[in-house]
């Protein structure tokens, strides 16, 4: 008799007992969403660090979900959060902001960056803030960006009778060191560059112009614009100096040697880093006035509609991923910034730019970025935007005046 | 017993019923859901659907990019089926030899391509067609810009599906040439030596049947073009190689516009069923003909 | 005499020359794909281009590839959807084929023209729908949501009626006065007898979902419900730097091998099986 109820006794406290460190040890489980943009190992990468984090972190417990590209991603975040069910994390394109805002499903970040002290805030490169500042929220974390470079042949220019330290600056050089390099060598590509609304922003901004005046307000007819796509175009039609390519075949051509500069986004550095056979820098983008272009990229966002503590877990796997270490490292894996000042300080980051002075070129060229241009109905508006471009740049079928009265005519129609 | 006639009579239905709970869930439900959504204006800024009348329709067709999409399809179409067609014929025709040997090589080599995904077939010939690395421009000493040239997007579509269709066709074509009776061709011989009036006379006419289905399999076959489009040019340059699916997709689901996607939507099933009607018409005439 | 026979020499001479010719061109392609798995990188950006790569790296590429992406879960993936989605697909088609073969009933007429208009909206043209369908059921990223458009598959209803109708009537009648029911009869006699037309479709089934793209494309937002060519596609393209052609023609190959193996092996019925679906 005292033996069973001993037993029994015993039983329920292993119950309770294992129960309770059952309920104990169950991490909090964060979903965190990321795509992969660019060449190489990089999902693997990204879950190397998730995993790290989990095993310091045995109170959390953070899955990874490669979701492909930005475009996929974004599908993901709306078809779950319009379910009821979003991730606890998302890292996607800056300029989602709005739309994420829009669909009323990211939390706003500013309690918790305050909560971290001053000196968080100032830590990350200042610029970085700015594309996810919207009506005093802010609404993601900085994680990987890019602007878009110049990226130099140093050999092909040199062959040509350029001086590889002095690669072109301003849009008359440029014209003049791609004839040279076309006289030449006329099987060698002087100019291959992607020709989307965002490279071309670059050019824009070089000549003291801009997209748009505010969220609901295009100047895409502005004289200054107009002016630079002409520069533009012309190279590519007039002079027959530039050749339109993808960002990838961009880099792949300049690798192969089959062009001697290129304009691309840091995001292709990694894979130009690691297959590059020849001398190469890394420079501004051309300019008729100022150096000024637009960064872009991805941050992390923080989504709405999970527990107080889930949201807290959610914030310390943020923290971790912008931390100076790993901001750092996954800069020299992928080739985007660094967001921490902090980060560009440290003995494997100074080691990184000894080897690869390229980086450091880039990462000095920092001083002149700005946002990239953003409209509401984000989607609709870049998808009529660049399919004019390519009419006008790729196909040469309308003049950047025409191209840009009509871009401005769509666009206003949508804003009404 | 009246009870058992009741069962007898249900028995029916309830052998159809699971194909049409799916039939009816992703086929018949979605004609009706769009044709009712594309009234409404519906996505992004409006989460709850709001009634617009025909405003969807009306953009659609006042939209030159809807008009641009419609001309890409059909020209793909087009393409594709007279190409694969007549590529398929001509070699079927040629095939169609007993004393021709390696009927098994030619057979396996030209219809190899048919079983293949056509996102394999995206990436190589995306591969292939690179202006300065590609096979091709390396191959004729080109320096076309294939998937961003207004002139030739298209066409480096159509290429891509006529390689991969014409092997169906050749093998539906000869298997058809192989049922016509060597009878008629004998008889033939004793009146005429000319290849033509053979082909004329008797080929076509007897091949007819197959080239109904082959032409309707291939119309069919080709709103297959939407994984290329979405791999290798993503409709562009400037919606030069957007077709009907992809472009449903670009204002639906890219853009989250449903109201309008859904209207896009129903203008593709009215001709898809337009079409249906001219099968089973034809189908009833052939039907009549044959047996 | 031998004029003539000299002249027809010549034709067959032409005959030959023409399905050569086309025969290269279709398979450079494939050859292509082969080639290019071969090379590491600097042969890919070698100019002048060349055939034959300077050093083979296919065992080289073969790791990375393997390295960067979980393929087995891929190949997984589409086993389970392929052959899963089949199975369903099959009992569904057999119990309709069967009730529009052998039974009249009220709507007969308007329910099969229902099946031959899926014929004709292929599930590509009802992405939007569809997509708004899966999101409500709450099955997006599922195999599931792969596979359910697909279930009610119109191609297979109409592929076995037309052979039970070729069944002789008296078949049934007899099994019927014997007492047998209309399940035991499907199982007993009726599905073995019509086993060619099930072996037709299910080798048209099993290409057509193993090679699926878009619509696995739409609905797979993770790794867990992918499939080979989606994981493919994924892997292929990078959108902001380059790709590496000679690790993507290696997962090409990877993806295809499979069906390339199946279709040499069993080319007499892969063959057989797309004329019986084309010529009904």
């Amino acid at each position: 008799m005292k033996g069973l109820k001993l037993t029994v006794l015993l039983i329920l406290l292993t119950m309770v007992f294992g129960l309770a460190s059952y309920a104990g040890a169950a991490p909090i489980e964060v979903r965190f969403l990321f795509p992969v943009q660019t060449a190489g190992p990089l999902a693997v990468a990204m879950e190397e660090i998730v995993d790290e984090f989990n095993r310091a972190n045995p109170d959390i417990m953070v899955n990874a979900i490669f979701t492909g590209n930005y475009a996929a991603t974004n599908d993901r975040i709306r078809t779950t959060t319009l379910a009821g069910n979003p991730p606890h994390v998302a890292l996607t394109e800056m300029v989602q902001a709005i739309a994420l805002d829009e669909l009323n499903a990211v939390v706003d970040l500013t309690p918790y960056i305050e909560a971290e002290g001053p000196d968080f805030y100032d830590d990350f490169i200042d610029g970085f803030w700015r594309g996810f500042q919207l009506e005093g929220k802010i609404l993601g974390l900085p994680f990987q960006h890019s602007i878009p470079l110049a990226y130099y042949n140093l050999d092909a220019l040199a062959e040509a009778g350029l001086d590889p330290s002095n690669p072109p600056t301003t849009w008359d050089e440029t014209k003049k060191a791609a004839q040279a390099l076309v006289a030449h060598d006329p099987s060698r590509l002087a100019i291959v560059s992607p020709a989307d609304a965002w490279i071309l922003q670059g050019f824009v901004e070089s000549n003291s112009g801009s997209y748009i005046k505010d969220l609901e307000t295009p100047t895409f007819n502005d004289a200054k614009v107009i002016e630079a796509l002409q520069f533009f175009y012309d190279m590519i039609h007039t002079w027959n100096l530039l050749h339109v390519r993808s960002y990838g075949e961009a880099s792949e051509d300049f690798l192969a040697g089959d062009a001697a500069i290129m304009y691309n986004s840091t995001g292709s550095m990694a894979f130009v880093r690691d297959n590059a056979y020849f001398n190469w820098s890394v420079g501004p983008l051309p300019r008729n006035t100022v150096h000024s272009f637009p960064y872009g990229g991805g941050g992390l966002y923080l989504f709405k509609g999970h527990s107080a503590e889930e949201e807290a877990a959610a914030w310390r796997f943020m923290k971790y991923l912008t931390s100076p270490e790993i901001t750092a490292r996954w800069s020299r894996t992928s080739g985007y910034f660094a967001v921490r000042k902090s980060a560009y300080e440290l003995p494997e980051m100074q080691a990184y730019f000894q080897q690869f002075p390229q980086a450091k070129q880039a990462a000095d060229l920092l001083q002149y970025t700005n946002k990239q241009w953003i409209l509401r109905r984000y989607a609709e508006a870049s998808q009529l935007t660049n399919s004019i471009f390519e009419a006008i740049l790729v196909l040469g079928e309308k003049t950047p005046a025409q191209g840009m009265e009509e871009l401005q005519t769509k666009l206003s129609e949508l804003y009404k | 017993m009246s009870k058992r006639k009741l069962l007898a009579a249900f028995k029916p239905y309830l052998f159809i019923a699971p194909a049409f709970v799916f039939l009816g869930t992703f086929t018949i439900f979605p004609i009706l859901h769009t044709f009712y959504t594309s009234f409404f204006r519906w996505g992004v800024l409006s989460p709850e659907p709001v009634f617009i009348g025909l405003a969807n329709y009306l953009e659609a067709v006042s939209s030159p990019v809807f008009w641009q999409v419609w001309r890409n399809t059909l020209l793909y179409s087009i393409c594709t089926v007279v190409g694969t067609v007549l590529l398929g014929l001509m070699l079927a025709l040629l095939a169609n030899n007993e004393k021709i040997r390696g009927q098994a090589f030619f057979r396996t080599s030209l219809f190899y391509p048919h079983v293949l995904p056509w996102a394999v077939a995206a990436m190589v010939w995306m591969w292939m067609f690179q202006p300065r690395r590609g096979l091709i421009n390396n191959l004729f000493d080109l320096r076309i810009d294939w998937l961003r040239n207004a002139a030739y997007a298209l066409p480096a579509l159509i290429i891509v599906a006529i390689w991969k269709g014409t092997g169906f066709n050749f093998l539906l074509f000869l298997s058809g040439l192989q049922s016509i009776p060597k009878e008629f061709y004998e008889a033939a011989e004793l009146e005429t030596n000319s290849w033509w009036h053979k082909f004329r006379y008797i080929t076509w006419p007897m091949l007819s049947p197959t080239t109904f289905v082959v032409l309707l399999l291939a119309i069919i076959g080709s709103f297959q073009s939407v994984d290329l489009v979405y791999i290798m040019t993503q409709g562009g340059p400037a919606n030069r190689t957007n077709v009907i699916i992809y472009y449903i997709y670009q204002q639906g689901i890219a853009s989250w516009r449903l109201g309008y996607g859904s209207a896009l939507s129903f203008l593709l099933f009215t001709i898809l069923l337009a079409l249906t009607v001219v099968y089973l018409v034809s189908m009833e005439k052939r039907v009549h003909y044959d047996r | 005499m031998t004029g003539n026979s000299r002249r027809k020499n010549l034709g067959l001479l032409f005959n030959y020359a023409v399905l050569t010719f086309f025969a290269v061109l279709i398979v450079t392609p494939l050859f292509w794909i082969f080639v290019t798995s071969l090379k590491g990188q600097a042969d890919i950006f070698r100019r002048p281009l060349a055939v034959f790569p300077s050093q083979v790296m296919l065992l080289a590429n073969l790791q990375e590839v393997l390295r960067r992406a979980p393929w087995a879960l891929y190949f997984k993936n589409t086993v389970v959807l392929v052959f899963g989605l089949l199975a369903v697909q099959l009992v569904v088609a057999v119990l309709a084929a069967y009730a529009f073969a052998f039974y009249d009933f009220r709507g007969k007429a308007v329910l099969f023209i229902l099946v031959l208009l899926r014929l004709m909206i292929s599930p590509d043209s009802v992405v939007l729908p569809n997509y708004l369908t899966i999101m409500r059921l709450r099955i997006m990223d599922t195999l599931l949501a792969v596979g359910l458009p697909f279930v009610g598959s119109a191609q297979a209803i109409l592929l076995f009626r037309q052979a039970f109708l070729q069944l002789p009537r008296e078949l049934r009648e007899s099994a019927q006065v014997d007492g047998c029911g209309d399940l035991r009869f499907l199982q007993q006699i009726g599905v073995p007898l019509i086993k060619p037309a099930i072996l037709t479709f299910s080798i048209i089934s099993i290409v057509y979902q193993w090679n699926a793209f878009f619509w696995p494309m739409l609905v797979t937002e993770s790794n867990t419900a992918r499939t080979l060519p989606v994981g493919l596609a994924q892997f292929g393209l990078r959108a902001e730097s380059g790709s590496e052609w000679g690790l993507t023609m290696t997962a090409t190959l990877l993806v295809i091998a499979p069906i390339l193996i199946a279709f040499a092996v069993f080319q007499k019925q892969f063959i057989n099986s797309f004329l019986r679906s084309g010529l009904k």
